[in-house]
């Protein structure tokens, strides 16, 4: 054998586009279509953690759900552990999704009320009976219990006996069961109190590490996203606008959104640190139904020029720097260091 | 000056399940135009607190029970209503649901001033115009006609500040103002509420429970935990030396923007039940520092050793949380 390649990514999106028909009450057909998610690419390596952060109307979610299947794609590729999804037959698919489980925001919402915890945790083995045999459910539950942090003799309670923090560990169980490389958190910690979710936060660097779980962690906080991520995106309308190491994304930001977004994030010890220039930027997210002509944060940019009206610009590096989705990017990084 | 005086606030709801006290002795003061924020999570009772002094805690489940809520020297628990909708004003989390979705929102704003002004409909359009340019909306003149809806959170958000600042109140009640925005939209509203309090000179209690939001902005702070105050002080006391092994823990649970990326150490255990609590301190569950005395005897609030006299916890070993985080 020659050199070794390096492994293949175990996701990988390219080119993503996810669109929703805009539909006319009065003309009762579709007479547009919204972009949620307008080409997006990124690759998740065996074990590893990507943080998508965004804010409403981002498309971040969009992006989970399409992966998962709950969104069909318009166009382009994902690709998970040598699987293209986007045209698998539905019976493989089920195969697949095995392999790739989701945590939602709001765990009682995603919780049967009136299933027992074990019901709801061993409902997957009966479509997977291969996972764990019928005679193994009990033990199962109760060690996915021990391994989620909650009492293993609490298999037969209901979902509303436990606090909103033990949901999301119930939720946790559940997507663990069977045994996927992948798990979507899409905004898994962000119901929670602060003295909880710092403990969810916790447990789901102790799974990573013991079952080499993979995480596409969505979420808005951006100090949550920069804990546990190893890389992170960061997207606005529907597009990825930079890309980098959680390191290198928040020590040296190079799209001017990503600025304002870390500039905007309140520090809890303000006098520690040399006072920083606060980038306050108006206005509000643009409408995914009618986005600007070329550069979607234009609208809203202290940089922007005639060009940036004319040319989306491409997500790229430039400069021997990660990518960024900015005709001004190296010009901002001059700034920055 | 003091301006507000709560003092052994106590409110109970009647739940299926028993009685809750939501609030439970809680004292504190909001001087003349200060910025006080009151922090606490889920269940502590700092909503309720800020329901009792507007009387809007929702009957007939909750009811003020005991103790006494003093506005400028006058008793607000038994006052006429007018005291508190022209002196006292709030701005809540979802302004959609605080608005009404039929009327226009100049209309809306305006009606401050009809009502309690007896403005011209014509006044009170010229008055309405004038807010919606304080508070920072774009083309307002275009935007009088508009309905809710057509406003973006953002902007709802900051339509309800100039409704609230309408007939000028010298004490704003801000309960999670941010909480429902984006960050880049909270980092406006945060800067406009700032902005207003210093050219109005009123006294604004920020609720939330959020430690960073209020980090730049408030001058002091309550913090509570199941229905009673647990610390109080100047921001940065509180938060450089906190006394409360529950502040001390909630600091800690935070991850950070910058630095390195440390293992969180979390509270432990659960928030807490308010139909179950234990005997002695309601935080001991949960508490490293926990003995015997603390499930006897309910702590007070006192002063911590060898701080400012305004910097109180109610703990009964602020030594042990003093020493070891700092």
């Amino acid at each position: 054998m020659s050199t070794e390649s390096p492994p293949p990514p175990l996701l990988s999106v390219r080119d993503l586009q996810t669109s929703f028909p805009m539909r006319s009450a009065v003309l009762r057909r579709t007479v547009g279509q919204i972009q949620a998610v307008a080409g997006v690419s990124f690759d998740i390596p065996a074990g590893g953690t990507l943080g998508l952060v965004g804010e409403s109307g981002s498309g971040k979610s969009t992006v989970a759900r399409t992966i998962i299947g709950l969104e069909e794609a318009r166009s382009g590729s994902i690709v998970f552990d040598g699987d293209e999804l986007t045209s698998l037959p539905k019976a493989s698919m089920r195969r697949v999704r095995r392999q790739l489980q989701m945590i939602f925001q709001d765990p009682y919402a995603s919780l049967n009320p009136r299933a027992t915890v074990e019901q709801i945790i061993a409902e997957a083995w009966q479509i997977h009976p291969d996972v764990v045999p019928r005679n193994r459910h009990r033990a199962e539950v109760r060690d996915l219990l021990e391994r989620v942090g909650l009492n293993p003799d609490h298999a037969e309670r209901y979902p509303h006996q436990f606090s909103g923090g033990q949901r999301q560990r119930i939720g946790i169980a559940r997507a663990l069961a069977l045994r996927p490389k992948l798990v979507i958190c899409d905004e898994a910690v962000s119901a929670l109190d602060v003295s909880v979710q710092a403990q969810v936060l916790n447990l789901l660097e102790d799974l990573r590490r013991d079952l080499g779980l993979a995480y596409l962690f969505i979420a808005h906080d951006l100090s949550v996203v920069r804990h546990i991520s190893d890389r992170v995106a960061v997207m606005y309308l529907g597009r990825i606008v930079e890309t980098a190491s959680q390191d290198e994304l928040f020590t040296r930001p190079l799209h001017p959104y990503t600025q304002a977004l870390l500039s905007a994030v309140p520090d809890p010890k303000p006098w520690d640190k040399p006072a920083r220039e606060q980038i306050i930027i108006g206005g509000d997210v643009p409408s995914p139904a009618d986005p600007p002509s070329g550069c979607g944060f234009r609208t809203r940019c202290w940089k922007a020029e005639e060009t940036c009206a004319h040319d989306v610009p491409e997500l790229t590096t430039r400069l021997e720097l990660h990518p960024a989705a900015c005709h001004f990017a190296t010009e901002l990084a001059g700034a920055a260091s | 000056m003091v301006l507000l005086s709560v003092r052994d606030l106590r409110v109970e709801f009647a739940t299926s399940g028993g009685v809750v006290t939501a609030v439970d002795g809680a004292s504190f003061d909001v001087g003349a135009g200060e910025t006080v924020a009151l922090l606490g999570e889920s269940g502590s009772g700092k909503s309720v607190t800020a329901q009792a002094i507007l009387g809007i805690v929702p009957k007939p489940a909750g009811r003020v029970t005991g103790g006494s809520i003093s506005y400028d020297g006058r008793d607000l628990l038994t006052a006429a209503k007018g005291l508190r909708g022209r002196e006292i004003a709030m701005v809540f989390q979802d302004p959609l649901s605080s608005l009404n979705p039929v009327f226009r929102v100049g209309a809306q704003i305006g009606e401050m001033f009809r009502r309690h002004r007896g403005a011209s409909r014509r006044e009170a359009r010229a008055a309405a115009l004038d807010l919606m340019k304080r508070v920072g909306i774009p083309a307002a003149s275009k935007r009088l006609d508009d309905y809710p809806h057509q406003f973006s959170g953002g902007m709802r958000q900051r339509v309800m500040i100039a409704m609230a600042l309408a007939l000028s109140p010298r004490l704003l009640i801000a309960d999670e103002p941010t909480t429902a925005l984006d960050v880049t939209v909270q980092a406006q509203i945060m800067d406009l509420l700032t902005r207003l309090q210093a050219e109005e000179g009123m006294s604004l209690v920020l609720i939330t429970h959020d430690l960073g939001v209020v980090a730049g902005v408030a001058d002091r702070v309550i913090l509570m935990y199941a229905g009673r105050v647990v610390e109080t002080g100047s921001l940065r006391e509180v938060y450089e030396h906190s006394g409360h092994p529950y502040t001390s823990g909630l600091m800690a649970s935070v991850p950070a923007l910058d630095g390195p990326r440390d293992r969180l150490v979390p509270i432990q255990g659960a928030p807490p039940d308010l139909l179950a609590l234990p005997s002695g301190c309601s935080f001991r569950p949960r508490c490293q520092y926990a003995d015997e005395q603390c499930a006897e005897a309910e702590p007070v609030l006192r002063q911590l050793p060898d701080r400012p006299s305004t910097h109180q916890a109610a703990c009964h070993h602020p030594e042990g949380v003093l020493t070891d985080v700092h």
